[in-house]
């Protein structure tokens, strides 16, 4: 114990370890990374301002909350009043913390690293809590994990500070007080944490006081004392915040998913109605979507776009609706250019912003020995989208078999519940007329285009009493002089003759 | 004279005068043998547009094609009909075993979206058959959709109800369909490939 390093190193030690601890098969123990990001205030409330500081409300009054490394040079320290902190630096620039804002940015940081771990929890104000045990065989080891989390960090200009531990306590005690340390083995836990001092621990700071007054100033000197007696002098919170750390006693975590829908917006330059620049900027939104989509390994089967217009007019909204789920965003792209084109827009747009319809799972996927089936169908299912985004929905039908046996019955567009039982006997025509087409009488007989000839029937069809619509016809086939063969019938309670169809 | 007949069937460079001069892809089956015998591809041509002028609906012109059709489907593949003249009645095309799941109808609202339909359609693997009723169209899109058949190897058949048929068409076939009691007469009006006999009857 008295071996330990006097010191402790503010670097991130990842390269100096060894990749991966032997595999194990049944159990893995955990192994906790916790993601501080020490200038979130800053990041999101004053961004691209050196002299910048964010304040807070306390107990005395509007203090420093967080301050910029430029201001941080002059003197100004986190949890110094406001008024001292304008005697040092008059010129600085101070925001109101907005915990809202940093939340979101978290929110968004945390769905960022989602995609190196599944099991992920925010520790508001400023932290991220991943378990990484089971990352490491598919990013090849921490080192290369570490790097590429910071990679994908630095390029959002967040500042970080990355720890690992076997427990989600001292992870995050180190993290949140800016210690880049990484330690994989639960025993040697206590000896690298030895040496901390006893502020950085998650308890009030009148317990911290009153544990100085007795001489203990770091954690070395907290291990030393006797378990019994700190629970009697101190009360059961220390001993339990001691053995959480130490990972004695579990800490479960709650867990985060990140959102399951998309939701971005662009602004424009300048006002334009140019389809062009429009469709430019959903490619753009659709690119963030595409990234998203990925992340989450999910499908789409809507979205919608919004485009704003200046002098609060309501925004233009226009919805665009796959026939199946999909990630093909430049499918999503061709039919957003081909709503807009037939849509107009009474003002001119200044923003494009889009959101997701519910996230659907991607399926698993085989691949197929002959490449036919599925992809027909998906490229099929992509025509008839470009289909009804041009020409409407009503354009595309399907027919269907319904039970009934009055013939503008006995089909439909949807799907019926009912199973269709008996098919009639007699043929049916290819063709039927929206409505019957009453028939003429010339020189005392049947005309359509050309006198009539009945060839067959009739048919009776009577049905319908039961829901007003009732039906009493003699159906007859019929030829007239030009060769069409035609289905007429007889009401029976009109007592007129009707043209019903054409066999085609 | 068996000497000739062995020189035809040997050298490619030799043909008949009068019978169909390059037996390019095989035809679509018409379901007619009288038909058939007829057609250059002994079919319909698989890759090409009919263009097919009737002179009055309820003739028989869809019970001609119902045979190809039924073909098309048996392999999987779809039927789409743009623009029928009337509704297509589901219990009829179901009494002549016509899939109604592969069969998809659309309704374009105007006449111009016709033919940028048909050829959306033909680019879809998916789609087998296309059939539609286009009015009026201009040689111009013909010709497209001609191009876009052969470019995708789908059949497409154009039907117009006319008094006569077209004079100079870019289809690969033109076709001419008069009805009369029970029977259809077909006038072969031109048939990329030549034809022998330009005339056959039909009892449907």
């Amino acid at each position: 114990m008295s071996g330990a390093p006097a010191s402790i190193t503010h670097t991130l030690l990842l390269e100096r370890l060894p990749a991966v601890a032997a595999p194990m098969p049944y159990a893995r123990p955990p192994l906790w990374m916790a993601v501080g990001f020490p200038d979130l205030a800053l990041e999101t409330g004053a961004r691209d301002v050196r002299l910048a500081a964010i304040s807070c409300d306390s107990r005395r009054g509007l203090v420093v909350y967080s301050a910029a490394q430029a201001a941080q040079a002059h003197g100004i320290r986190p949890g110094m009043p406001l008024t001292a902190a304008f005697a040092l630096v008059p010129e600085l620039r101070v925001h109101p913390r907005d915990p809202a804002a940093e939340l979101t940015a978290l929110k968004h940081l945390a769905g960022m690293l989602s995609r190196f771990s599944p099991v992920l929890s925010l520790v508001e104000p400023d932290a991220v809590l991943l378990e990484v045990g089971g990352s490491l065989r598919l990013f090849g080891g921490l080192d290369e994990l570490g790097r590429q989390i910071t990679a994908a960090l630095t390029a959002h200009g967040h500042r970080h500070v990355m720890a690992v531990t076997p427990t989600p306590g001292a992870s995050l005690l180190l993290a949140q007080n800016q210690y880049a340390e990484v330690i994989t083995d639960i025993s040697s836990l206590r000896t690298a944490l030895g040496r901390l001092p006893i502020t950085v621990l998650p308890l009030e700071t009148l317990l911290k006081r009153r544990l100085s007054g007795i001489g203990v100033r770091t954690l070395y000197d907290l291990w030393r004392l006797p378990r019994a007696g700190l629970a009697r002098r101190f009360g059961p919170e220390l001993v339990a915040c001691i053995d959480r750390i130490l990972g004695r006693q579990p800490e479960p975590q709650r867990r985060y998913s990140p959102p399951e829908h998309f939701a971005a917006a662009v602004e424009l330059s300048a006002e334009t109605f140019e389809h062009a620049v429009l469709v430019e900027a959903a490619r753009h939104l659709l690119e963030r979507l595409d990234r998203f989509l990925r992340q989450r390994v999910g499908m789409l089967s809507e979205l919608q776009f919004s485009l704003f217009h200046s002098h609060a007019a309501p925004p233009t909204l226009l919805t665009v609706r796959m026939r199946r789920h999909t990630r093909d965003v430049a499918r999503m792209l061709r039919l957003f250019a081909e709503r807009l084109r037939h849509i107009p827009l009474p003002a001119a747009v200044i923003k494009v912003g889009v959101s997701s319809g519910a996230l659907h799972a991607m399926p698993g996927q085989t691949d197929h020995l002959f490449p036919a089936g599925e992809d027909a169908e998906e490229d099929w299912s992509s025509i008839l989208e470009e289909i009804e985004a041009r020409l409407g929905h009503a354009a595309l039908t399907q027919l269907y078999l319904c039970d009934d046996h009055r013939p503008e019955r006995a089909w439909s567009h949807q799907p019926s519940a009912a199973t269709v039982g008996g098919q009639p006997v007699c043929q049916r025509p290819l063709w039927l007329l929206d409505t019957p087409r009453r028939l003429s009488y010339c020189r005392g007989r049947l005309w359509y285009a050309s006198d009539l000839c009945i060839t067959s029937g009739p048919e009776r069809i009577e049905s319908g009493w039961w829901d007003g619509q009732t039906c009493r016809r003699d159906y007859y086939h019929a030829t007239n002089e030009r060769g069409s063969r035609l289905w007429v019938f007889h009401d029976l309670i009109r007592r007129q003759w009707y043209l019903h169809g054409l066999f085609g | 004279m068996p000497d000739l007949e062995e020189l035809i069937a040997r050298n490619h460079w030799l043909w008949r005068g009068y019978g169909p001069q390059s037996p390019s892809a095989p035809g679509l089956g018409t379901g007619f043998p009288e038909l058939d015998a007829v057609l250059p591809q002994g079919g319909w041509p698989a890759t090409a547009v009919v263009d097919m002028t009737v002179t009055d609906w309820g003739v028989g012109e869809v019970r001609l094609l119902l045979p190809a059709m039924r073909r098309v489907m048996a392999q999987q593949r779809r039927v789409v009909w743009i623009a029928p003249p009337y509704l297509p009645h589901a219990v009829a095309l179901h009494q002549h075993d016509t899939r109604l799941e592969l069969l998809t109808v659309v309704t374009p609202g105007d006449p111009s979206a016709v033919a940028w339909s048909t050829e959306k359609f033909l680019q879809a693997a998916a789609c087998g058959l296309v059939v539609a009723w286009p009015g009026g169209i201009p040689p111009s899109a013909l010709r497209r959709l001609q191009l876009a058949a052969e470019e995708h190897s789908t059949p497409v058949f154009l039907l117009r109800r006319a008094a006569r048929p077209r004079n100079a068409t870019p289809a690969a076939l033109c076709l001419y369909l008069r009805g009369s009691a029970s029977r259809l007469f077909i006038t072969i009006v031109k048939a990329r490939g030549g034809c022998r006999h330009p005339r056959v009857t039909l009892a449907l």
